[in-house]
């Protein structure tokens, strides 16, 4: 008899230590499932910080920028694309449509801005303004969040995705509703970044 | 994923400490039970015979972990204050996007990119202003109380990359919990010192008794008492050497783990290894001034005392070890910082000349050591000569005072005359030579003569000083000149200090508002320019509203020597402030006379604070070229 209780209490132990790691289990996954989700929003945060800056851009470098009213007219027109674009993939994260769209609005916005600060390399007046270096401190410091923000989201998706393939998560990941792997997110430009550069004389 | 990695062997480590930690514990009650345990049986008291007593083990486990836990509480309680009551400690102030300038925006900036990077709230930026060296910490129980100092220095030297890799460093520590972790080590340390603390005062306990009471008849149990305290002492004392080994070899750890993760979170290993070269080049590198930094330095950026060497209690690695983990390639290169007492240290963008004059007090530098020799190689030889020994060095101060009107001079000489036979040949001598000198070698006269003056006996100093001021009353005024010099010559010998209680330390200059008012006066009317403009603008960097400039009659030089009196017994940071502001006042004219230079020489010996004799040449230079840069050789930019 005394056997017959020693297995049983030896069975008991066993299950309650199978189901101790996979509540384990189950809330790492949560949590880091959560961290990601996380840091995307965080995406989303830096991206309208970016955009609310740009109409103080626009406003201190007209008066230096009178002659050049359409590079100041494609920011503006850049930066309303990337609102409507950051408010529709906001409504619908899931839709890759929506993403790649705001994508390409983001892309434009940096071009836009690119052109600006190429054009205000000219007017020595506009770039020692005070207002001017501090907008684009801030404009640079947004940037390093935004990418910052989209490193902390790969990360983030990382370890998720590794600690869920890794064993014994990867046998009761799928129960809980963690089938598929999160992804990545890429570089908009990601086929130009793949071409050779090219060199033309 | 390192950075994930790297959080998990941190916790592996941190549960060896613990695994550690309770060994020590442990071992320290073992070493206990044998003390007690060997004494009673060799003194054959309390009935014992043999060394194994579990009821005995039991009491005296109980007891040492009662009292090493006692003690940990105590100083936990003790560090419960968080984060912003360190930072506050350390001399801090709170930066917010409301009172901060474009540098401490990009600062805020940094911190807010880095808390994005690490998926840790923003905690609240704190600025250490008066320290000058590369240094930075994060302190708080928890990522939420948490903040990050940064010293004036890392915030005006390090660029934004580097910044960045030093906000990031930190971040890590506040990540990885690394603070929360120290905290309880330097607690548990504390209770094994409690330990080694009571054997220790129950050993003078019982040593006062015995010359007190005499020999009694319980000689035996007080042997007994004593031994047990000697052991308990020895035991603990030993127990906190090896626990702070523990300590600082797992901090030494978590600087690694916290360069890697700087690298981790920024992407940039330049940021980092960039500022650890620049600390390494730096002549300031990371110290900390602040008095209360020997707490806070296992969690700064770097050691906030600069050693070179690895030694097994420092708190961090090398700075070359360091470097060499985030950067393989690099040569063993610090980046050169001039050294603060330099003359490049001067044309630093940023700081006003009044600050650099401050920045260079109390400072031996290589520059006022060239300034020395050149003036030495400069001289005649006869003031040379002179100057080697305090006859001459006596006919030279002398020679300077003597007045320009014939008159004076004549009752002048009369009264050397009358001092000493054989003076008067000395300065009749010199005086020719010294007056061809010219105005601007009498600071430096006068600074070379202190030296040979030394030498002089008190009574013939004493002596020496009554000739003086009969000299200085003959024409019955005492010029700017006369007071400097007399002033400066108190550096020969110190007037001794007052028996009985010292003057109590002034702590705001409110309380020396008319003092202030009148050495910004005096120095502004020694000015040759606009005397109003120059008080006005050292009055401005002082903390004290409607200071008004005195009128020229109440700038008396006696009047001033009370007011040093009274200044100096200011405390060091405000004195810093008041000379700051003279400074401001000299050099706002961009051009330093003699009497400026001579006064505010003056001012500062008086207060404590001696000038190098190069600084007003070099600060003036630095002022008039818009301090693009300056250099010490005759060359100039």
């Amino acid at each position: 008899m005394s056997t017959a209780v020693l297995v049983l209490g030896a069975l008991v132990a066993l299950a309650l230590i199978v189901v101790f790691v996979i509540v384990g289990i189950y809330n790492r996954l949560v949590t880091l499932k959560n961290r990601f989700a996380n840091a995307f929003a965080q995406i989303e945060v830096q991206l309208k910080r970016r955009h609310d800056l740009i109409p103080n851009l626009v406003e201190t470098a007209k008066g230096y920028l009178a002659h050049e009213r359409s590079t100041l007219e494609a920011v503006i027109a850049a930066r309303n694309q990337a609102v409507a674009g950051l408010g529709r993939a906001a409504q619908s994260p899931t839709d890759p449509g929506a993403i790649q769209a705001l994508n390409q609005a983001e892309a434009g916005l940096t071009g836009a801005l690119g052109r600006l600060f190429a054009v205000a390399e000219a007017y020595p007046d506009l770039k020692a303004n005070q207002n001017m270096m501090a907008i684009q401190e801030e404009l640079t410091s947004t940037e390093n969040r935004v990418s910052f923000a989209r490193q902390a989201y790969n990360d983030a998706v990382t370890a998720y995705n590794t600690y869920k393939q890794t064993f014994p998560p990867v046998v009761v990941a799928s129960m809980f509703g963690h089938g598929q792997d999160a992804t990545l997110l890429e570089f908009e430009d990601k086929a130009a970044i793949a071409q050779p550069p090219k060199v033309a004389f | 994923m390192e950075f994930f990695e790297h959080q998990d062997v941190a916790r592996r480590q941190t549960g060896r400490l613990v695994v550690l930690f309770v060994a020590a514990v442990l071992l320290l009650i073992v070493a206990a039970y044998l003390v007690v345990a060997g004494v009673l049986v060799a003194t054959d008291s309390g009935g014992f015979r043999s060394v194994w007593e579990p009821r005995l083990l039991l009491v005296v486990g109980l007891a040492t972990l009662a009292v090493v836990s006692g003690g940990c509480l105590f100083k936990l309680l003790q560090l419960r204050g968080g984060g912003a009551a360190i930072a506050e400690h350390l001399g801090g102030t709170l930066l917010t996007g409301g009172n901060c300038d474009a540098r401490g925006r990009v600062l805020l900036n940094v911190v807010d990119e880095m808390a994005l990077a690490s998926g840790l709230r923003s905690p609240v930026v704190y600025l250490l202003r008066q320290e000058q060296g590369i240094n930075a910490f994060a302190a708080g129980w928890t990522p939420e109380d948490a903040v990050i100092g940064v010293t004036q220095g890392a915030l005006e030297r390090l660029d934004r990359d580097q910044l960045q890799g030093v906000i990031a460093h930190e971040f890590s520590h506040l990540l990885n919990g690394d603070m929360r972790l120290n905290l309880r080590l330097v607690g548990l340390l504390h209770g094994i010192l409690v330990l080694g603390l009571i054997g220790r005062s129950v050993l003078r306990a019982v040593r006062v008794r015995r010359v007190s009471g005499g020999r009694g008849k319980g000689g035996g149990a007080i042997a007994a008492v004593l031994a047990i305290a000697l052991g308990l002492m020895i035991v603990g004392f030993a127990g906190t050497l090896l626990g702070s080994l523990i300590q600082a070899a797992v901090c030494r750890q978590r600087e690694f783990l916290a360069d890697a993760s700087a690298v981790q979170f920024t992407r940039n290993p330049g940021g980092i290894a960039g500022a650890l070269k620049l600390i390494g080049g730096f002549a300031r590198g990371s110290e900390l001034t602040s008095p209360q930094a020997g707490e806070a330095r296992h969690m700064v950026f770097a050691r906030a005392h600069s050693a070179r060497l690895a030694s097994p209690f420092a708190t961090h690695p090398p700075l070359a070890e360091r470097i060499q983990r985030i950067d393989p390639a690099w040569e063993g290169e610090f980046v050169a910082v001039a050294p603060p007492a330099s003359a490049s240290e001067l044309a630093t963008a940023g700081a006003s000349p009044a600050e650099r004059v401050l920045g260079l007090v109390g400072q031996l530098t290589p520059g006022s050591l060239a300034v020395a020799g050149a003036a030495l190689s400069a001289l005649p030889p006869a003031l040379a000569h002179a100057l080697t020994e305090p006859y001459g060095a006596r006919a030279v101060v002398l020679g300077l005072i003597l007045s320009r009107d014939e008159a004076v001079r004549q009752r002048q000489w009369h009264l050397i005359a009358q001092s000493e036979a054989g003076l008067i040949d000395e300065v009749r001598r010199l005086r020719p030579t010294v007056v061809d000198l010219g105005t601007l070698w009498r600071l430096p006269l006068i600074d070379l003569s202190v030296a040979p003056l030394r030498a002089l006996s008190p009574a013939q100093w004493a002596q020496f000083q009554e000739l003086l001021d009969a000299l200085i009353a003959s024409d019955s005024r005492v010029d700017l000149f006369e007071w400097s010099l007399r002033r400066i010559l108190r550096r020969v010998m110190p007037a001794e200090a007052v028996p009985g209680r010292p003057e109590p330390p002034i702590r705001e200059l409110e309380r020396v508002r008319e003092e202030c008012a009148l050495l910004l006066s005096s120095l502004a009317r020694a000015g040759s320019g606009d005397s109003r403009a120059a008080f006005a603008a050292g009055a401005r960097l002082l903390p004290l509203e409607g200071l008004a400039l005195l009128p020229a009659e109440a700038c008396e030089p006696e009047r001033l020597d009370a007011a040093l009196d009274a200044l100096a017994a200011l405390v060091p940071l405000r004195k810093r402030d008041l000379l700051g502001a003279c400074a401001a006042t000299v050099l706002v004219d961009r051009h330093v006379a003699v009497e400026e230079a001579e006064l505010l020489r003056a001012i500062a010996d008086a207060l404590g604070c001696p000038v190098p004799p190069d600084v007003l040449a070099l600060a003036e230079r630095a002022a008039a070229a818009g301090a693009p840069r300056a250099t010490a050789g005759p060359s100039g930019s």
